[in-house]
């Protein structure tokens, strides 16, 4: 415990290091985000043209359901796919394997301490531009304890999603054609860009079987009470069972893979 | 197996199955659909043990086998057949207890944070494998007093020489007093200082350490500097192992005789002796089979007043040239 624990203290602050070290990037990207909030909450102003309430959702909720859904694409955004990916593809996979520590658990640090410099450098700011623009005025919420439990739900699948796809590598050495399909097909279907009561009720539907609305939509649904009372559970249980499916699915890959591991360059 | 050996492998064997791309577009496209399969052997039936506290080269072509070898030792890779035992432990049964007894540098591979400054890699191991504090400090006093580590210790990585690099990543996989230190190529791209200075940190920690060195090269400076006892790999065999010299009397016999007589004088005519150069008073013999100095050198010296007499072994390059070309 004592391991993991001053280990993920140094992988935080590494990763910080690693991000504040080129200042020009760190303020571009900053006010990247800026003119990304500020450009879709004029779009969804346009698009409410003045009514007061679209399918239940007055447009302050809606509002806040943008601000937020990008606040969370940040907290719960993981390089662990790409991470492993990469090192498949150079071979660096090598000297991960030659640590006294088991390479999941690297992988899960690694998440935490990218979770960590993300929500130090960029929520933070991005947060204190919202409330001091005074966009959330009028939104109803729900941040009571089923936010979070979801919202903690959606990181856990997040890591076990990529986790379980950059086991992948190991099998095709390459996989960026498949990934990017696979996230063009996220997009759309997670809810963070657009909710997903406002798809058409057979995209609806698809939206329900897939694992991306429990990642982004199941968590922001149960801020906004989009999701309330029964509702509740019956979300949560769904996105226990993709955690468990694809935690079993990666464990799984990631035990046959040390066994057919090919490592490349010399 | 003797009892004093810290790592031994007996009859250690892989293969990989790989994908035989055919040729040219159309060929790209049909292994799309059918790819042909093949299987290589890039270890096979390798046998050697290594003694504690020595420096032992692995020396073979590009594509020898040796970098696998080195990944099932390190625990990375599992052999297809036969066995590895390092430190009492089976390296890919147990490969996260292993890695506390081992140190590992790939040369063309970093474990250094790039953008950082050489210290916070050397704090994210001491976080990793738990070394307590006071060894923690005596490992980096001891790199920095003799070998000035400590004037890389803030600069970040990418501003770092390749000697200053490799000097680091050495030092950094010693920091948790591992008894085996595995080094892949620790010389690739160095220039004659850089490999000097490298050579002397390797004896160096051999010596103070004692900690057991396994050298993987193609570069035989390095094995002729650092090494008694090497093994050589080509294509996947070992084709030879034991000390150096046994190496240069067993494969390489031609030697070298360069005479400075007073005044000019005729060569010698001995059967197995060939004459390279005979201007007067410099002479230049080559004897191509394993006869002792004692045969040849009354006769050098009776022919004339020698001023200054060198006999040259084969370079070590030479001997490895024809092994492989053999």
């Amino acid at each position: 415990m004592k391991q993991l624990w001053d280990y993920l203290k140094v992988s935080c602050k590494i990763e910080l290091e690693n991000q504040l070290i080129f200042r020009s990037n760190f303020f571009v990207s900053i006010l990247f985000v800026i003119i990304r909030v500020v450009m879709l909450l004029a779009l969804w102003s346009a698009l409410y043209q003045g009514k007061t309430q679209v399918e239940g959702i007055s447009l302050a909720t809606m509002k806040c359901y943008t601000i937020v859904s990008i606040v969370f694409e940040l907290f719960i955004a993981c390089k662990v796919e790409n991470s492993i990916t990469e090192k498949v593809k150079d071979g660096s996979i090598s000297m991960m394997l030659t640590r006294p520590a088991s390479y999941p658990v690297t992988l899960f640090i690694e998440h935490l301490a990218g979770t960590f410099q993300a929500v130090v450098v960029w929520v933070v700011p991005y947060l204190l531009v919202i409330f001091l623009c005074g966009f959330a005025k009028g939104a109803q919420l729900y941040l009571g304890p089923w936010f979070w439990l979801s919202a903690a739900g959606a990181y856990l699948l997040m890591f076990f999603y990529q986790f379980f796809f950059g086991m992948i590598a190991f099998w095709t050495q390459e996989i960026n054609g498949f990934l990017q399909a696979r996230d063009a097909v996220m997009l759309v279907f997670s809810g963070s860009m657009v909710p997903l009561w406002f798809f058409p009720g057979r995209l609806f539907s698809i939206a329900q079987y897939l694992p991306f609305q429990a990642m982004y939509s199941t968590p922001l649904s149960i801020m906004i009470g989009k999701i309330a009372g029964a509702d509740i559970r019956t979300a949560l249980l769904v996105q226990a069972g993709w955690i468990l499916g694809f935690g079993f699915l990666a464990q799984f890959c990631w035990r046959k893979s040390r066994r057919r591991m090919i490592v490349n360059g010399g | 197996m003797s009892t004093d050996s810290i790592l031994s492998v007996e009859h250690l064997t892989k293969k990989f199955t790989i994908v035989a791309g055919r040729k040219g577009l159309a060929g790209a496209i049909r292994n799309l659909f059918n790819p042909v399969k093949r299987e290589i052997t890039a270890v096979n039936d390798i046998t050697f043990s290594v003694k504690e506290g020595e420096i032992v080269g692995f020396l073979g072509p590009n594509g020898a086998g040796k970098s696998t070898t080195i990944k099932m030792l390190t625990g990375i890779l599992t052999p297809t057949s036969g066995s590895a035992s390092v430190n009492g432990l089976i390296p890919y049964q147990q490969p996260r207890k292993n890695a506390r007894n081992i140190g590992v540098v790939f040369g063309q591979r970093s474990r250094l944070w790039w953008n950082l400054p050489v210290q916070d890699s050397f704090e994210y191991t001491k976080a990793l494998y738990q070394i307590p504090e006071n060894v923690f400090r005596e490992n980096l006093r001891y790199f920095s007093d003799d070998f000035g580590v400590d004037e890389i210790l803030t600069k970040p990585v990418r501003t770092l020489s390749l000697g200053q690099k490799m000097r680091a990543e050495i030092a950094m996989a010693m920091l948790h007093n591992p008894r085996i230190l595995y080094l892949d190529e620790p010389t690739i791209g160095l220039d004659v200082v850089g490999k000097n200075e490298l050579h002397q940190l390797i004896q160096r920690i051999n010596a103070d350490r004692g900690v057991t060195i396994v050298l993987v090269t193609h570069d035989v400076l390095d094995i002729e500097r650092l090494c008694r006892r090497v093994m050589i790999i080509d294509k996947g065999s070992l084709i030879w192992h034991g000390e150096i010299e046994d190496l240069k009397r067993a494969k390489g016999v031609e030697k070298h005789y360069h005479v400075l007589y007073e005044n000019p004088c005729t060569p010698i005519e001995l059967p197995f002796l060939k004459v390279a150069q005979a201007d007067g008073q410099r002479h230049h013999y080559i004897c191509t089979e394993d006869v002792p100095l004692d045969d040849i050198l009354p006769r050098i010296l009776e022919t004339g007043r020698v001023v200054d007499f060198t006999v040259t072994d084969p370079p070590l390059d030479q001997v490895m040239r024809r092994i492989y070309t053999e």
